[in-house]
């Protein structure tokens, strides 16, 4: 039954670890506060007895040494140190590990662990307190003794007036000693007060109890566990054999009750006593009905995509509902087609809601790659977090991970310079990585900032010449030069460092955020800095868009990289040279989405001119007309069209016909292999 | 009757496996995540023992069993604590602060439930 649990419990862990680790960081910037080494202790708490429970005992183990030393911080016994949480965060790497292969089983990491906890420990002994037990206290070591022979005993049960209050019902004591054996239970009740002066919170009796038992006199003095501070208790062995119900034995215990005077194991010296065995049965508890209360669920992350591509297809078959009400003048129709639209919109609404997860999730592998990283190459960074509570798609997160990663990773190592180098050149020797995420329109910005060394355009442009990516006379402005970075080959480090340029460049960056229709840019400044924006949509599977329609068919651009909208007139486009038309004085290229895909040409006397903008680029796209804004669901294209470049997936219409969605990006990037008309 | 468990534990796992067993011994259990949560089924219900967590957020289990020794329909009330400490001292103040008993983690279920019995029938 146990294992059933054992999933959840490593789940349970990860985010442990995730809250240990974020109150760590905090802590290396604010050393003295007891709630975070509070929140730590507690951490490595749950862990450690979670681990014991679900067979995790090497994970149980190495916490338990852990979990001693943030004992000792806080008790002020240890105070904490940038090597401690070195230590720590080293350990909590460990702890992931541990978590994630179950248990160590080769002796290689068993012998690692050891000399970890040995450093650990090595933490414990540096500091002069008495307590040195850094044992873990074994499970159940069950004493095992071959005792047959049954012995009796006399307890003496004296409890102190407060005994009740606590919770405890001695009687269910007595009851635990009879199951131990053959018992006799004497009650002196001589205290007890007349009616009218008992307290009925106040214990008044003592009680005395004869049992035969096989088990030790620590087994009886276990029953009385949890009031052995509230009472005063002796356990006696007054016979080697069973003599209870002897005559004799009964006589004492009425002389005793007569006088009210406790029996002492002196009483029972005297005496031949034979042996005698009785056994009593133990009692079941019944099973009734259940009742089950919690408050918040934890789902996996494929039932959540399930009901969203299902409130997908409901918002689908709606729209057709609501084209169907349109063309039949039908009124109850028309007032349930209204309601549905505005439950499957609320639907929907929540669905993405709950598909949304904070940005706070994945910050803390930033941070500790800030860490790690700095800390490797002795540079000093002060990383700085901004709007980490913002909500994003779980699938664009998921993408968005590798990406920051990697953009941080330049950072430091290519921004960053070493402390000196930045007192050299009048900056303050601790640099800054500012991550500043927010929402701008129906898109969310996230931006990475450095205050470093910024790029050298002219070096860019050497190596690219010297790469052959661009010829060595070619003009480029200072954006074009950065532009480079994002062409594939482009490494600009001349030694492969061990951190960044591992093979993958900022075109993998970029083309791991256009897979999210994300569009990144970079600004800099020599001496001063680098700032990479990257623009995500909100969620990946709800587009809002601008339905336009070229020949025959219906295609979405989003909206969100729609500047303008111009007429024109179909002469203009034809009399163009080199697919630019001049609006309002000035030159715009433009993209005839006719041409794109190959459809005959313009009938029409009016066509429409869409200004897209993608990243820095800015180009016209002809369409036919233009139709109106739509919001809709877009769902990938099947495997036969994966190659389609500049369709990045299509929508359902109300009517039942496919439109296809426009990947802009795509399609500015595309402009210069499209034939120049003559 | 069935007997109502109160399980107050900020780990998941543990509430699960507590609930788990419980249920299947037919109590009646109620989950709670905290001291604070667990205050809310404190409300004039019948509960027969409160299973506490000591180190948890918001009300720590010491402080849980210091607030409800204080309620006038539950001071009485059995109350265990789980506890991985099996320093005395941890004990002595959960005992001082008015818990009945303890269990130790980690527990079988037997184990949990003989401490259960030791303080409700």
């Amino acid at each position: 039954m146990i294992d059933k649990f054992k999933a959840k419990f490593v789940e349970e862990s990860m985010d442990n670890v995730h809250d240990l680790e974020e109150a760590l960081f905090l802590l290396e910037k604010d050393m003295n506060n007891k709630e975070l080494i509070e929140r730590i202790f507690r951490a490595m708490h749950s862990l450690k007895g979670g681990g014991a429970m679900f067979g995790f005992n090497h994970l149980s183990e190495f916490t338990h040494h852990l979990e001693t030393i943030f004992d000792w911080v806080r008790g002020n016994k240890l105070a904490v140190s940038t090597d401690l949480i070195s230590l720590t965060f080293s350990a909590i790497d460990h702890i992931n590990h541990l978590l994630k292969t179950g248990d160590l089983t080769n002796d290689e990491e068993i012998a690692d662990q050891k000399a970890f906890i040995q450093r650990v420990q090595a933490f414990l002994t540096l500091t002069d307190s008495p307590a040195q037990k850094a044992g873990m206290t074994s499970v159940e070591a069950s004493g095992a003794e071959a005792a047959i022979a049954t012995k009796t005993y006399l307890i003496s049960f004296i409890p102190q007036p407060e005994l009740l209050q606590n919770g405890t019902n001695p009687l269910y004591l007595m009851d635990d000693i009879h199951a131990l054996g053959q018992a006799v239970s004497i009650a002196y009740t001589h205290k007890v007060p007349s009616l009218d002066l008992i307290d009925n919170t106040s214990n008044y009796c003592i009680w005395q109890i004869l049992v035969n038992t096989a088990e030790s006199v620590n087994e009886i003095k276990d029953v009385f566990i949890f009031v052995e501070d509230e009472c005063e208790l002796h356990v006696d062995q007054i016979a080697e054999t069973n003599i209870i119900g002897k005559p004799e034995i009964n006589v004492l215990i009425e002389k005793a009750l007569q006088h009210n005077l406790l029996l002492t194991p002196d009483d029972f010296k005297s005496g031949d006593w034979n042996k005698v065995q009785t056994k009593e049965p133990e009692e079941k508890k019944k099973v009734v009905v259940k009742e089950h209360k919690i408050s918040s669920i934890r789902v996996t992350s494929h039932k959540i995509d399930e009901l969203v591509t299902l409130v997908s297809e409901l918002v689908t078959i709606q729209a057709q509902l609501s084209l169907y009400a349109e063309n039949h003048d039908d009124p109850v129709i028309g007032a349930l087609t209204e309601n549905i639209q505005k439950l499957s919109r609320q639907l929907r609404e929540n669905a993405f809601d709950i598909s949304l997860i904070p940005l706070q999730s994945e910050l803390m592998r930033f941070q500790r790659l800030v860490r790690d990283l700095s800390k490797e190459q002795n540079k000093d960074i002060d990383f700085v977090i901004e709007g980490g509570d913002l909500e994003l798609d779980k699938n664009i997160i998921e993408n968005l991970t590798d990406p920051l990663l990697h953009i941080l990773r330049n950072s430091i190592d290519h921004g960053i310079e070493l402390p000196e180098e930045r007192i050299a050149k009048g900056k303050s020797p601790k640099g800054t990585i500012l991550f500043k995420a927010f929402h701008s329109g129906a898109n969310v910005i996230v931006e990475i900032s450095d205050d470093g060394k910024g790029m050298d355009t002219e070096y860019i442009r050497q190596k690219a010449i010297s790469k052959g990516i661009i010829e060595a006379d070619a003009v480029l402005n200072e954006k074009e030069i950065l532009e480079l970075l994002f062409v594939s080959g482009f490494s600009t480090r001349d030694t492969v460092s061990d951190v960044s340029g591992r093979g993958v460049g900022m075109d993998v960056v970029r083309r791991k955020i256009a897979n999210i229709r994300g569009e990144v840019t970079i600004e800099s400044q020599v001496g001063k800095g680098t700032l990479i924006s990257i623009r995500l949509p909100l969620t990946l599977s709800i587009i809002d868009g601008l339905l336009v329609k070229v020949a025959d068919n219906q295609y979405v651009i989003p909206i969100s990289s729609i500047d303008k909208i111009y007429a024109l007139d179909p002469a203009q486009i034809k009399q163009s040279f080199n697919n630019v038309v001049i609006i309002d004085k000035e030159q715009v290229p433009f993209i005839d989405l006719r041409k794109v895909f190959n459809e005959p040409q313009h009938q029409t006397d009016i066509v429409q001119m869409v200004m897209v903008k993608s990243e820095d680029k800015k180009s016209g796209v002809i369409v036919d007309n233009v139709v109106g804004e739509y919001q809709t669901v877009v769902k990938p294209l099947g495997r036969y069209l994966k190659k389609q470049e500049i369709i990045s997936g299509a929508s359902i219409m109300g009517d039942g016909t496919i439109s296809m969605v426009i990947d802009t990006s795509r399609l500015l990037q595309s402009r210069k292999n499209i034939k120049v008309t003559g | 009757m069935a007997k109502t468990v109160l399980i107050v534990d900020d780990s998941e796992s543990i509430r699960e496996v507590v609930n788990f067993t419980l249920q299947n011994e037919g109590y009646d259990v109620l989950v709670g995540v905290d001291g604070e949560d667990a205050l809310k089924f404190l409300d004039g219900r019948h509960i027969d023992i409160i299973i506490t967590d000591l180190h948890m957020p918001n009300l720590d289990g010491l402080g849980l069993i210091r607030k409800v020794r204080e309620m006038e329909n539950y001071k009485h009330i059995p109350i265990l604590f789980l506890t991985t400490e099996s320093q005395a001292a941890k004990k002595m103040e959960a005992k001082e602060a008015g818990a009945t008993g303890w269990i130790i983690k980690p527990f079988v279920p037997a184990k949990l439930l003989s401490a259960i019995s030791r303080v409700i029938r």
